[in-house]
Parts: C-alpha cells; structure tokens; sequence
C-alpha cells in the first residue's frame, strides 16, 4: 500500500521534470493527446501493424521526457487484464478464418483481440506519458480554460487527489488489521466486507476534511485562471508534426510499407 | 480583533456542539483555547471561519461580520491550521500547496510563488518547497500546513491541536516560530505547558459551553477549574 502512495508521489515527481515536453504548453499537449486518441480507436478492429506505428510516439515521449520505462510498464500491467478481457470474446465468436500462417489459422476473432489490446494499451501510454509531462495542476488549469463543465475537472482533481487518500487510509487499516489478525496472510474473507465499509466510511470522512481545508484557502473564489503558459512557436510546431504524423500513420500501413521494402531488398 | 457574541452551533443529529459561547481575541494577542476531547475547541474553529453554520450567534473579524456574503472575505482575514496536517496538504509538492492559497487571492503564479517561498523561508522550511507532502515526517508536515496558511497573509490565525503528533524537539520548534508571529492567534490545544509558553490568555471549554476565561497563569494554576475540565 506505501508502494502505491509512493508510486504517485513518483509519477508527481516526474510531472514536475523539466524537459522539452513538461514545458510543452498544457492545451497543446491535450490536443495531441485528442488526435493520437481518435487516430488510435479509428483503425478498423481487425488491425494490428498499423498501430503499431504508434509505438513511435511513445518511445519518442519516453526518450525526450526522461519517463521511467518501469513506472510506465505497471500502469501497462493494470489495465492489461481489462483490455485482453475485452478482446477476448471475439476470440471465442468470431472464428472466421482471416489468413494462415502455415497450417495455423489465424481468425478474425484473434487479430480483433490483438488489435484492441494493442490500441488499449496504446491509448493507457499517450494518458500516462501526459500524467508523467503534465502536474494535474496544470492541466485540470487549461482544462477550465478551454470551458470543460467545471463539474468534470473537480472530479478529475477529486479523484486524483482522493487515490492518495484513499491508499492512505487503506494502508493504516490494513496495518492495524494485520496486527491483530495474527495468523491471516491477508485480509480474511469474513473481514473484508467491514474493513471496506470502513475504509469508505473512513475516507469520505477524510476527503471531506481536505475540502473544508480547501475551501479555507480560497477553492472556489479563484480570481483567476492559475499557471497560465503562453503558447510558443514551438508548441504549434509540435501539435502540427504529431498531428500530421498520427493522420499519416493512420492513412498509411507504415510497417507494411517497411515490410514490403525489406522484401524488396531480400 | 475576533469578536464571539453567544455563537451556538448545533450538529445535524440536533446536539449542541457549542452552546452561547462569547469571548474576544484582541489585535496581535495569543488566546489559548482549551478543553478536554470532545469539549467543542474544533466545532469553534470550524464555525469560525464559516464550515460550519451557527444556529444563533455572531462573528467578528476585523469589523467583519460573518455571513453567507463575506465568507471569501472572512477566510482571506482568518487562517485556520487543521488538526492533521494530512488534511492540509493536498497539493503534489509543498510549494504547490504554500501556493494553492495566494493563487486563490489572485496573484500570478510568479507573484504565488514568491510569497510562497518567502514563507517557506520565514518558517525555515525551505528545503521542503520541491518535496512530496507525502513523504514528510510529521514536524515537517504541520510546518507545511501552517505555511500554506500563513501564504495568504492572514491578520487572525487559528490553530487546532498545533502539538499533535509532535515529537518534543517538533513541539518546540513550532512554538518557537508561533512566537515569533505577529498574528491574532487563538490556540486550540489540551496541551497546557505548549499553551502557557505562547499564550497570555485562555479561554477554557467544557461540553461546549465557556465555563472560564482569563490569565492563563491564573487558570491553568486553579486546580479544582482544571480538575472540572477534565485538564492537567
């Protein structure tokens, strides 16, 4: 449970970098973000080396942020189960034969598993690579600028700000509970029910005393937009070469575009 | 100056957390407010700055009455430090939080950030700007919070409970740095010995009501008042 809280206070740490991409301006960053999204989910479902162009985006973020590949692997690993969990009915229906690889069949149902599972994963790196470049302050900030209903940005804040107390509380719980519960491993069956009761109750309690604190610093009557970044020649530069990249990639097959030269040369 | 007239304040299950309680902190005065748990110091605090409605009753601060129309303006004069410092902190690095208040006032985030290390560096907590609140010890956590109040330039600042969770060494650096503000200050404390270092008056609670008020000297040494508020 401290590992997660200190897995948060890393990825803030991180956000706090300075590098081409945390001084990029937040609003560019989101529009970046909204073309590589849409670009992503339009490819057809039974799609898979197209998006994998993709990977380009990534691993260039990766490099110039300085993003941890470890820290961005675990937030992989989290949402892996949802999409393989997604993807895998169609393995199980659509048995439609696509191609063959020798006598292996290789059926519609499986490339639309491999493809929604490599577009999940995708879509999960561009948030984390914008979580990693972008302090939430900073966004939830250009957020309210371009008029999102400000009820979505406080539950955005809510929520991030709520995971921190949330494990908090999860983690002083459960070390009470171990103490106690001498002989459990874990958390015992007939236990969790009243310790998740508990927590929630424990929470609410605790999110509801850092608002009042935030009320009393003013939350609410800002005079102000805060953080408010100009936007640079090189921030339009940027949204025009990843928008242009993402909308070529889309229209163009680029790996099969490299597999057939490779072909060609053999 | 903070002027109390006969505030009550009642929780939602209809029992009176504060019952009529008056009292007045005079400009640049240090007030301890003490009772034993449960005796209504924290209901107070929270009503005094508007978090909590008064059944019947008023607030003053600075000739400012406290109302529905002048809260902003209200929390703008009084600061209030919370018993957990967690609760303060709620920001991803200490600066981000000592700047969370001046932002709010309407300053630049330049501007936000000068005052903010201004204060960092007045409580000589500086080395914690860049740090997560989530890795601070306790000491360094309450001198956390108390700066992200004191970046708004409070003229009243009410602490609840300062000494919890303090080791010694803590307890008196914050004592030592409360001395040296000038600020109103009303303490909300059951730690008597931290209260009469920095407090020339108190006000003592019990079961919400104000059972004394006067010379901390002259009320912390009668034993038979401190033995009916449940106090050492």
């Amino acid at each position: 449970m401290q590992e997660k809280i200190r897995s948060i206070a890393t990825l803030e740490d991180i956000a706090n970098g300075d590098s081409a991409l945390h001084r990029m301006h937040p609003g560019a960053k989101l529009i970046c973000l909204a073309v590589l999204l849409s670009t992503t989910i339009s490819f057809p479902r039974t799609s898979v080396s197209a998006p994998l162009a993709y990977l380009s985006f990534i691993s260039v973020s990766f490099a110039l942020a300085d993003i941890p590949l470890a820290l961005a692997c675990k937030r992989l690993i989290v949402a892996l189960p949802f999409a393989a969990f997604g993807g895998i009915s169609n393995l199980i229906f659509d048995r439609a034969p696509s191609f063959w690889i020798g006598r292996i069949v290789i059926t519609n149902g499986a490339l639309s598993c491999a493809s929604l599972i490599l577009r999940a994963l995708l879509c999960v790196s561009y948030v984390v690579i914008l979580m990693a470049v972008t302090p939430l302050s900073r966004l939830t900030a250009q957020l309210r600028r371009i008029r999102v209903p400000e009820i979505f940005v406080r539950v955005l804040e809510m929520t991030y700000r709520y995971i921190g107390v949330l494990l908090d509380e999860a983690a002083g719980l459960t070390a009470s509970y171990r103490l106690r519960a001498l002989t459990a491993r874990g958390v015992r069956l007939e236990h969790a029910g009243i310790l998740i009761g508990g927590l929630f109750l424990r929470t609410a309690d605790r999110a509801e005393r850092v608002h009042r604190a935030m009320l009393c610093r003013g939350e609410g009557s800002r005079a102000g937009l805060p953080l408010r970044q100009c936007v640079r020649r090189s921030d339009v530069w940027a949204v025009a070469i990843v928008s242009a990249s993402a909308i070529l990639f889309r229209i163009i097959n680029i790996p099969e575009v490299f597999a057939h030269l490779a072909d060609r040369v053999m | 100056m903070l002027e109390v007239r006969e505030i009550t304040v009642i929780y939602p299950g209809g029992a009176k957390a504060v019952d009529g309680v008056s009292f007045r902190v005079n400009d640049g005065a240090s007030v301890a407010l003490a009772g034993s748990n449960g005796a209504g110091k924290t209901t107070l605090l929270l009503a005094l700055v508007g978090l909590l409605p008064l059944k019947a009753g008023s607030v003053r601060a600075n000739d400012v009455e406290l109302s529905r129309f002048t809260l902003a303006q209200i929390r703008r004069t009084i600061g209030l430090v919370f018993q957990n410092p967690d609760d303060s902190l709620f920001m991803p690095r200490v600066l981000d939080d000592v700047m969370f208040g001046p932002v709010n006032l309407g300053l630049s985030e330049p501007q936000a950030r000068e005052r903010a290390m201004e204060t960092l560096v007045s409580l000589g907590v500086e080395r914690l700007a860049e740090r997560s609140p989530l890795r601070l010890s306790g000491g360094e956590k309450r001198m956390a919070g108390l700066a992200a109040v004191l970046a708004m330039r409070p003229s009243i600042l009410l602490l609840d409970e300062p000494t919890a969770f303090l080791d010694p060494k803590s307890r008196r650096r914050l004592a030592d740095a409360l001395i040296r503000l000038p600020q109103t200050k009303l303490i909300a404390t059951h730690d008597l010995s931290f209260a009469a270092a920095i407090c020339n008056d108190a006000i003592l609670l019990k079961n919400g009501a104000l059972l004394a008020n006067g010379a901390c000297s002259a009320l912390f040494s009668d034993a038979a008042l401190m033995e009916s508020c449940d106090l050492e």
